[in-house]
């Protein structure tokens, strides 16, 4: 996969590499492959190198791929200035800008969901202790998903008039029990999922939590 | 796992390094702990410098890891020092209130290096030269 060397920084090239090649692992088909490269492409690299590098990666998965394969597998929507449906109360009136959305089904997705947020922090110009604890905050939540209520899924989006970056976090599980005695710190499940849901409310600026028998969301802020 | 995806063990004499960078995944972190705890076996190790100066994300989950890591590498007779963490990881994990389980943390590899009694000779080597002179400097001079 070094062909994203041609595109990328180092770092991003080999983070992609990897969520690709986790991708594959997980026996993904290469038009899967493809649609996740060209989901992520969009948020870090430049506009003229973008159809380049989708181009070159349809050479190295098989040319028969379509170029507009549906997207299935992939929950992806285009960064388009389309507003943010209110799904929770952190959303704001009509200026959000949705980022990609990245489907939680198993563990390793969460390198997806960290390399997403590493990559809004950078679109932001977030950085140091302030992007460390956005990707951390969001490796928690997603790790709760993957090890709870597996499939769920982690939608980014970014205010630029409020200078935040959104991310709303949501499955379908059987919701968590004790919800405000966790958020208080009194309670700590046996497998520590307290501890992460706490030390993430410390690190954003806004946290909002709604859980039921049906699910659970959770949406989260950082300002820049 | 394949190959390329474990995180590389160096024998570093009666003691192992264990550089961890990038982005850690769980089955990573979870191959660690067993690949780690089969070499302190193997080897007898003493000691295990886990250096974290390359990561880029600490969470709950891999400090928990580490945790159990040492712990279990305590009760195999090797003690465990974590290195390089980097300012921002270490005001997350702090903000978090994540505790480390007891794990002694260092800012260097040399420090670790040095708190499990490996230390360089030509380090040594200046400090001997600093205190010959700072004794015998004056004298030295005259002889000059």
């Amino acid at each position: 996969m070094s062909v994203f060397e041609r595109f990328l920084s180092p770092i991003n090239a080999r983070a992609l590499a990897r969520s690709v090649t986790h991708r594959a692992g997980a026996g993904g088909s290469p038009a899967t492959l493809l649609r996740h490269i060209e989901a992520t492409s969009v948020f870090f690299v430049p506009i003229d190198k973008r159809e380049a590098l989708i181009e070159a990666a349809r050479q190295l998965l098989g040319p028969e791929i379509p170029a507009t394969a549906p997207v299935g597998g992939l929950e992806r929507i285009s960064i388009s200035g389309v507003a943010v449906p209110n799904t929770s109360a952190l959303s704001a009136a009509g200026t959000d800008v949705l980022g990609p959305t990245v489907a939680i089904r198993m563990e390793a997705d969460l390198n997806e969901a960290r390399l997403v947020a590493r990559q809004m922090c950078q679109q932001v110009g977030l950085q140091g202790f302030a992007a460390q604890k956005f990707v951390t905050a969001v490796s928690e939540l997603a790790r709760n998903v993957a090890k709870y209520a597996c499939p769920g899924r982690v939608a980014f989006s970014h205010d630029a008039v409020g200078r935040r970056l959104r991310v709303v976090v949501s499955d379908r599980g059987t919701g968590i029990p004790n919800l405000d005695a966790v958020l208080d710190g009194k309670y700590r499940s046996k497998t520590g999922m307290g501890l992460g849901l706490v030390g993430t409310r410390k690190l954003v600026d806004e946290f909002d939590a709604q859980t039921g028998a049906t699910g659970t969301t959770i949406a989260i802020a950082v300002k820049y | 796992m394949d190959h390329a995806n474990r995180i590389p063990i160096i024998r570093l004499w009666d003691l192992l390094l264990v550089p961890v960078q990038g982005d850690v995944d769980d089955s990573q972190a979870e191959g660690l702990v067993s690949d780690v705890l089969a070499r302190v076996q193997r080897d007898g190790c003493a000691g295990l410098l886990i250096d974290l100066s390359g990561v880029w994300t600490l969470d709950s989950h891999l400090c928990s890891v580490m945790v159990r890591l040492s712990r279990a590498a305590a009760l195999m007779g090797a003690q465990t020092i974590v290195s390089g963490m980097r300012p921002e990881i270490a005001m997350t994990i702090q903000t978090m209130g994540i505790s480390l389980g007891g794990i002694q943390t260092v800012a260097l590899l040399e420090d670790a290096l040095e708190a499990l009694g490996v230390r360089s000779d030509r380090a040594k080597g200046r400090d001997d030269a600093l205190i010959t002179e700072l004794i015998l400097g004056e004298q030295e001079e005259d002889e000059a």
